[in-house]
């Protein structure tokens, strides 16, 4: 073929590759899977993905935030310990990069007066990148990220297929017991937390350069409820024994002094609960059955396990050195 | 080069090497974006492990996944610079043409990154004497040569040992030519490859032990599985069996497929060439969103 004769197959070809991502985009913004342009009454069941749709979207007061610890709450427990409208916002495998992006975009929908945060060591130890930028912002140009990906795509069609209700959205039903403490022990005890790097002054930076800064950015209308979660004692045994609970600790200590200036947060500890040695209630070192997130609410509801300065070093020293034995090393 | 930069010729656009362009360009935008980036994750979670012991199944994986990564990864980027020259009438030399067909290590470094090879030994090789010198200044021109390769990619241990034992692999390859030995083709493939897969290690490695734990992990062990600390680290963006067959895929395309070059240059159905151009600019387009790691970041 001459180049002139060619013209008509380049145009029909780069017609075709317009028409088809036009196709494409215009299927998203129909399905809107991540709930980016309107609300949806139901949901994909991606937290990392649907966040900043539904906190930009939907009507709400108050919202639980955290990792895959606070995933297992319940919103309408909240509505009706409290008399709020309740959102889950809570994202797995959650680090500071997330809470920085996060946590300010929802308070700044100006929706929200109540935040029921955990927080924990671990959101501070990890490298990892934040949640997609381009959902989080005003910004209609950079949506092709969004328009035009094949996750987006997989989504969209996921939805259509298998819509979710927002009754028991984002939580997990995994077997707790024992048995499963010990079989995550077993696992964990030789290799630790490798991509957990629990460097004490890195941690600190990290949570004041992300929860703290949002906190202090807040309205003074925002009322923060922030706990330390409930891990088994299996969890401070796995921190003893590869040199980070000292770096936990001190962390510890640091984030209730920094959040204890403010007037407008609460802070409890459920680390000194006397939860954390009942071996029956966990899925593994760290996740606890659902009567647990149920008992946090309540508690904090009803203003029990408040934080203490010291963070209950002695305390969970003391049970440390008590169960040290009843896991093998 | 710069030749067609001046011809007057080259500055009206022409429709047939915008289409060319267009499809080598789409060619190498799915070599990366699908395929390299795919089957990345296999070698970016054994490399970021960085653990005492993997077993042999890991150790293979990782560095079989390492090794077509780079080749598509580099190669794709290849490609679409070609694309976009020729889209504007300009023929940039080829860079890559079959190098996991080589059958020895003269031969790989005929097909890799064939612009680096064609530099060091105008620039490096011939001035230092290249072969016109006694055999011991020649193999010491071909060390050298391999070692200022290795030290280009990377100022770091590993690269300069990886060079210096392709720079190896080039001296016993000649030694083995002038005692006029010889191999079957298929099995001086299979050597090479064999060597070129386990050195792309200590390429990628952030360190000599860390290679030296997975080089060691192919060999001394019979653990054919995957164990739960390394499935615990490939992310979820495509389900593993289908980055896994990806992986086969591309091992095959890359040692007995046609190259993109081949696929533009040769005769062919115009019609297929629209449909595979329409097909893989548009899912390329849709995979660029993933978050990868960008390999030339440590260069």
């Amino acid at each position: 073929m001459e180049h002139k004769s060619y013209r008509g197959t380049l145009f029909v070809t780069i017609g075709a590759i317009v028409a088809l991502l036009a196709a494409i985009g215009l299927f998203i913004i129909a399905v809107d899977p991540y709930q980016q342009y309107r609300p949806h009454t139901d949901y994909l069941g991606n937290q990392r993905m649907e966040i900043a749709g539904v906190a930009r979207h939907h009507d709400y007061d108050a919202f639980i935030s955290g990792s895959s610890m606070a995933m297992n709450h319940y919103p309408a427990q909240a509505d009706s310990l409290w008399g709020w409208k309740t959102k889950n916002f809570s994202l797995m495998g959650a680090t500071d990069d997330d809470y920085a992006v996060i946590l300010p975009f929802v308070i700044s929908r100006g929706k929200v007066r109540n935040i029921v945060l955990g927080i924990d060591f671990f959101s501070f130890a990890r490298q990892r990148g934040a949640v997609n930028p381009y959902l989080y912002d005003d910004n209609l140009w950079n949506d092709y990220e969004y328009l035009w990906n094949y996750t987006s795509l997989k989504n969209a069609i996921e939805y259509l297929r298998n819509p979710r209700p927002e009754e028991g959205l984002y939580h997990f039903n995994s077997p707790y017991g024992r048995g499963e403490l010990f079989d995550s022990y077993d696992r964990t005890k030789d290799v630790g937390y490798p991509e957990e790097i629990f460097d004490l002054d890195a941690m600190k930076e990290r949570f004041d350069a992300s929860v703290l800064k949002a906190v202090s950015e807040s309205p003074d209308s925002v009322r923060w409820h922030i706990y330390f979660p409930p891990y088994s004692i299996a969890e401070f045994i796995i921190y003893d024994k590869y040199g980070d609970l000292d770096a936990n600790l001190a962390l510890k200590r640091h984030m209730i002094e920094r959040l204890s200036a403010f007037p407008n947060v609460d802070l409890y500890d459920f680390q000194t609960s006397p939860w954390i040695d009942n071996l029956d209630q966990y899925m593994d070192l760290r996740h606890h059955s659902h009567a647990y997130n149920r008992d946090i609410l309540r508690s904090i509801r009803e203003g029990r396990y408040r934080a203490l300065p010291d963070g209950g070093e002695p305390l969970l020293r003391s049970l440390v050195a008590q169960y040290r034995d009843s896991f093998p090393q | 080069m710069l030749p067609q930069f001046e011809a007057k010729e080259n500055r009206r656009p022409r429709a047939k090497n915008i289409f060319d362009g267009l499809y080598i360009f789409s060619l190498g935008l799915i070599k990366k974006v699908l395929i390299a980036d795919s089957i990345a994750v296999f070698a970016n979670a054994g490399f970021a492990l960085d653990l005492d012991h993997y077993t042999m199944a890991e150790a293979w994986l990782i560095s079989l996944s390492y090794t077509f990564q780079l080749y598509f990864d580099f190669s794709g980027y290849c490609d679409m610079a070609i694309g976009i020259g020729r889209m504007f009438n300009i023929n940039l030399p080829l860079n890559f043409n079959a190098p996991y067909r080589a059958t020895n290590f003269q031969d790989f470094w005929r097909r890799w990154h064939i612009t680096l090879n064609r530099f060091l030994t105008q620039y490096v090789y011939i001035p230092l004497g290249g072969s016109r010198r006694k055999e011991g200044r020649v193999l010491l021109n071909i060390a050298l040569v391999f070692f200022i390769s290795g030290f280009w990619h990377g100022a770091g241990w590993t690269f300069i040992i990886w060079g210096l034992c392709h720079g190896f692999g080039v001296i016993i390859r000649r030694q083995w030519h002038r005692r006029g030995y010889s191999m079957p083709s298929w099995l001086g493939m299979f050597v090479t490859f064999f060597f070129i897969n386990i050195l792309w290690v200590l390429f990628r490695a952030d360190n000599l032990g860390e290679a030296w734990v997975i080089i060691r992990s192919m060999f001394d062990n019979h653990e054919l599985y995957l164990s739960s600390a390394y499935t615990s680290h490939l992310p979820s963006i495509m389900p593993n069996s289908v980055n896994m067959l990806i992986l086969f895929a591309a091992m095959i395309m890359g040692v007995f497929g046609p190259t993109a070059y081949q696929l533009m240059t040769r005769e062919g159905s115009v019609r297929v060439r629209q449909v595979v151009t329409v097909i893989c600019f548009v899912v390329g387009i849709l995979f660029i969103s993933r978050v990868v790691t960008f390999l030339y970041f440590n260069f």
